[in-house]
């Protein structure tokens, strides 16, 4: 939109006349290939990389699952948490997913009681389990069994180890433990229909 | 029922902007069918009337609490109290959109009521482009974001609306804004009236310019209002954060403060013609712009919106045929309105031009921050983002410029250089750089103790130098309604509307000026008893407890404020839980006066015993001039557009007389 404004009249169309037209139009090309990309698209470093090493207890057990188990089977991770208005909104996929034959659904509930909550509270305290474990199994007894493997990730260092942004975040970790896919928010089902299923079907 | 009689309504209103985009423009262009003009205005009271139903229609499911309807469900629920839920009508894509046409039903019905001395062939093709961009987003509602679209089985209460959103600083916000954007198509169809016509002389710039002034009106009362809220409401104590969102609006802005201005000049001089239909097209295709930005998901930003790919793809599709037609229609005529006639340097029309330039290259430089992101990831080269930085960096130093244009620009005659006059503003330049000095040098001595946690900014030239532009641009207006008054005759309401508005942007300055270069911001913890002092006042924490509002449950502190021993207030910062959705929502306590604001923001408990809080405590200087300069901006737009002269019979084909031609015909 520069155009110079004093330049003689000519009887033939002078050609910064076609200057705004052809400086829009080069922006609507940015644009429509912006419509085409995810801004959401975080990049993780983990992509293409080992999952991290970590031990976590199982919600309502004594196991404790290890980053090794991630061998041998495709894995889809779910970091959520009862307090999270777009884990509730993602569920009913989660729970579609679940149903796919040959993927292992691991759920990492991610500080489980806040800092308001804990109020000064050892996140790792008998007490402050006891009640994580609680509420994260009523919701999923509410909201459906998604996860095959539910652990709880009171301190959030797991979390933090895989990068996580803001929850949900759900990650696809193939039969080496390599971290494949990541997504930052909701899941919608055209994530999943478009690049979870296909990059599920590839890795099996 | 209600919500079918809506959707209906709304489906009946595209057919008749269909008929009202057709009709008229074919009238007007065809000798043979010229009757067919005169359909151009009941076709906008009837699009109107059939949109103001729809409207109502949503309105009633809102208030009637019927979940049974997508939106409704989605955006409100059975606490939410009366006011807001008449106001979440668009706190969504879909309401929102629906607001978009019916500013756009309004603004056409304004013109059609106002326009009795236009020649109908111009009131034909305005309405007509207006009814065409009112086809394309009633479309775009009807195939993709339909409000009364409803679900079974309904759901027996509903999501609520976003906390952000329930605050009084929203419920109008986006309808001034709206306002502002939609108001800019008016501008927008005269522009393209004058490229179908050919038409385009003093008279065609005289009409046009009250619509533009009050569309700049509401779009400057909307930026400032949303501005505020971000101030009180977000709880960082900041009032512009150079977020897409936040860009979308400010580039429609600063180009019609530039058409505005170039509007003046075809007006009284006959010049600039191309360049002013080239504004007025750039103006509302940055609103399109700003529309796409926001809707389609193509850059994050902090205000979120739903996102959907079909939405962006439509509304890119609609702005490339909009933008693009006018453009190529641009390419067509204006070749035959480019002046070989320079402008004399140091003319008014000179510095009008250096206003014009200045504002679109802000305004270029706003767009690349924003579109920047999105370049890059276009391009494969990864994601990045655009911070405060650049923007502070480019856009100040156009801004200098800018101001010191504007005395001289008010007081030099038309058409030649006269030195003499820009010589006797410089007496109150130089009287504003002494005061600037002496402000700078009185308020940069902070008196606080503990520097190694202050996060104040102060650099020198700039407080002086903002100082100086705002002073100056004070004292040469005042200085300038003296001498006027000393004159025989009177100025005409323009005339005050331009110095009252001038006179905002300088107090404008002076608030921002003075915030960036005074302001003390603490980020302390507090238990209770303890006081923390920020610019000679003790801001004590008495109590903290729990407060129970309508649909929220919040953490409410008690703070007293002492200068010395003497108490000088008392301020209660919320920190809300809404019941409907966990995201904790932050309420800022401000004292304020016309000098300061002292601001205290309620943070997160924090582990330990006794228990402590985190605050934020700041002393924001001049804060409340930044929105009192948008205040006295937006008068001065009211103003000018009310000035007589516009609302003249007729107009003499080229006046370049400044003299105000006084008709009586009201």
């Amino acid at each position: 939109m520069s155009a110079p404004v004093n330049t003689l009249a000519t009887r033939r169309m002078p050609r910064w006349v076609f200057v705004p037209l052809a400086l829009f139009l080069g922006m609507a090309v940015f644009l429509a290939v912006g419509l085409t990309r995810n801004p959401q698209e975080i990049p993780s470093p983990l992509m293409g990389q080992s999952a991290p090493a970590f031990e976590l207890p199982v919600v309502g057990g004594s196991d404790v699952f290890r980053a090794e188990q991630f061998k041998g089977q495709v894995t889809l991770v779910n970091l959520w948490a009862t307090w999270c208005a777009g884990c509730k909104e993602e569920h009913p996929l989660l729970m579609a997913l679940a149903r796919q034959p040959g993927l292992q659904m691991l759920g990492i509930n991610y500080k489980e009681l806040q800092a308001s909550e804990l109020a000064g509270q050892d996140p790792q305290s008998a007490e402050a389990v006891q009640k994580a474990t609680a509420r994260s199994q009523a919701w999923l007894q509410k909201h459906g069994q998604a996860f095959g493997v539910n652990l709880l990730d009171m301190d959030g260092r797991v979390g933090m180890d895989f990068g996580v942004y803001g929850l949900p975040e759900t990650y696809l970790v193939d039969k080496q433990g390599v971290v494949r896919f990541k997504h930052a928010g909701a899941l919608t089902p055209d994530v999943v229909q478009q690049k979870l299923l296909p990059l599920l079907r590839s890795l099996q | 029922m209600w919500p079918e009689a809506g959707h209906l309504a709304l489906i009946m209103a595209a057919w008749v902007a269909l008929l009202q985009a057709v009709l008229p423009l074919w009238g007007s262009l065809s000798p043979q069918r010229a009757g067919w003009q005169v359909l151009a205005r009941p076709l906008a009271q009837l699009q109107l009337g059939l949109i103001i139903l729809s409207f109502l229609a949503l309105w009633h499911a809102f208030y009637v609490h019927d979940f049974s309807v997508k939106y409704v469900a989605h955006h409100s629920n059975t606490l939410l109290p009366t006011p807001y839920r008449l106001s979440a009508i668009w706190a969504g894509h879909e309401g929102s959109l629906l607001l978009w046409v019916l500013m756009l039903a309004l603004w056409s019905v304004a013109v059609a009521l106002f326009s009795k001395r236009l020649p109908q062939a111009m009131v034909a093709q305005v309405l007509g482009v207006m009814g065409a961009v009112s086809v394309g987003f009633l479309v775009f509602i009807l195939a993709l974001s339909n409000p009364f679209a409803r679900q079974f089985p309904a759901p027996a209460e509903g999501r609520d609306l976003t906390p952000l959103l329930q605050d009084p600083g929203l419920v109008i916000h986006p309808p001034m804004l709206y306002m502002g954007y939609v108001g800019l198509s008016v501008a927008f169809a005269f522009a393209m009236a004058a490229l179908l016509s050919g038409r385009l002389d003093a008279a065609w710039a005289r009409w046009a310019r009250p619509w533009t002034v009050a569309a700049w009106g509401f779009l400057t009362l909307g930026i400032a209002l949303g501005s505020w809220w971000a101030y009180y409401e977000l709880g960082w104590g900041g009032w512009w954060f150079w977020d897409p969102v936040e860009n979308a609006s400010l580039m429609p802005w600063l180009v019609a403060t530039a058409l505005i201005h170039s509007l003046m000049v075809t007006d009284k001089r006959g010049q600039f013609k191309a360049w002013t239909v080239l504004l007025a097209i750039g103006a509302f295709s940055l609103s399109l712009l700003g529309t796409f930005l926001v809707r389609s998901g193509v850059l994050t930003s902090v205000h979120a919106f739903a996102t959907d790919p079909g939405r962006g793809l439509f509304i890119l599709l609609f702005l490339v045929v909009v933008v693009g037609v006018s453009l190529a229609l641009f390419a067509w005529r204006a070749p035959q309105w480019a002046n070989a006639s320079q402008p004399v340097a140091g003319s008014r029309e000179s510095f009008l031009l250096l206003n014009s330039v200045l504002l679109v290259v802000a305004m270029a430089a706003v767009l690349l921050g924003t579109l920047y992101p999105l370049i890059i990831d276009a391009l494969n080269l990864g994601k990045l983002s655009v911070g405060p930085p650049y923007f502070d960096r480019v856009f100040v130093p156009l801004m200098v410029p800018l101001l010191l244009a504007m005395v001289p620009g008010t007081v030099v005659p038309w058409h030649v250089a006269r030195w003499a006059a820009v010589r006797s503003v410089l007496v109150p330049g130089v009287l504003a750089l002494l005061l600037a000095s002496a402000w700078a040098s009185w308020g940069g001595a902070p008196t606080e103790q503990d520097s190694t946690t202050q996060v104040t900014t102060f650099s020198g030239w700039l407080t002086v130098m903002g100082g100086t532009l705002g002073g100056w641009i004070v004292l040469s207006g005042a200085w300038q309604i003296v001498q006027r008054l000393r004159s025989p005759g009177s100025p005409g309401l323009a005339w005050w509307g331009m110095q009252l508005a001038h006179l905002g942007v300088a107090v404008m300055v002076l608030g921002i000026t003075g915030v960036k270069s005074f302001e003390v911001e603490r980020d302390v913890r507090l238990g209770l008893g303890d006081s923390v002092t920020v610019a000679g006042v003790r801001y004590q924490l008495l109590k903290v407890d729990n407060h129970l509002g309508p649909n929220y449950l919040a953490l409410r502190a008690e703070i007293r404020l002492f200068e010395g021993d003497r108490q000088v207030g008392t301020l209660k910062p919320e920190k809300r839980r809404y019941v409907s959705s966990a995201m904790p929502m932050t309420e800022a306590a401000i004292d304020r006066n016309l000098w300061r604001d002292r601001y205290v923001s309620l943070g997160e408990p924090l582990a330990g015993e006794p228990p402590q809080w985190s605050f934020r405590v700041y002393h924001k200087p001049f804060v409340s001039w930044i929105w009192l300069g948008a205040v006295f901006m937006v008068l001065g737009g009211g103003l000018a557009a009310f000035d007589r002269r516009y609302r003249q019979a007729q107009v003499k084909p080229s006046s370049s007389v400044t003299s105000v031609t006084v008709g009586l015909q009201a």
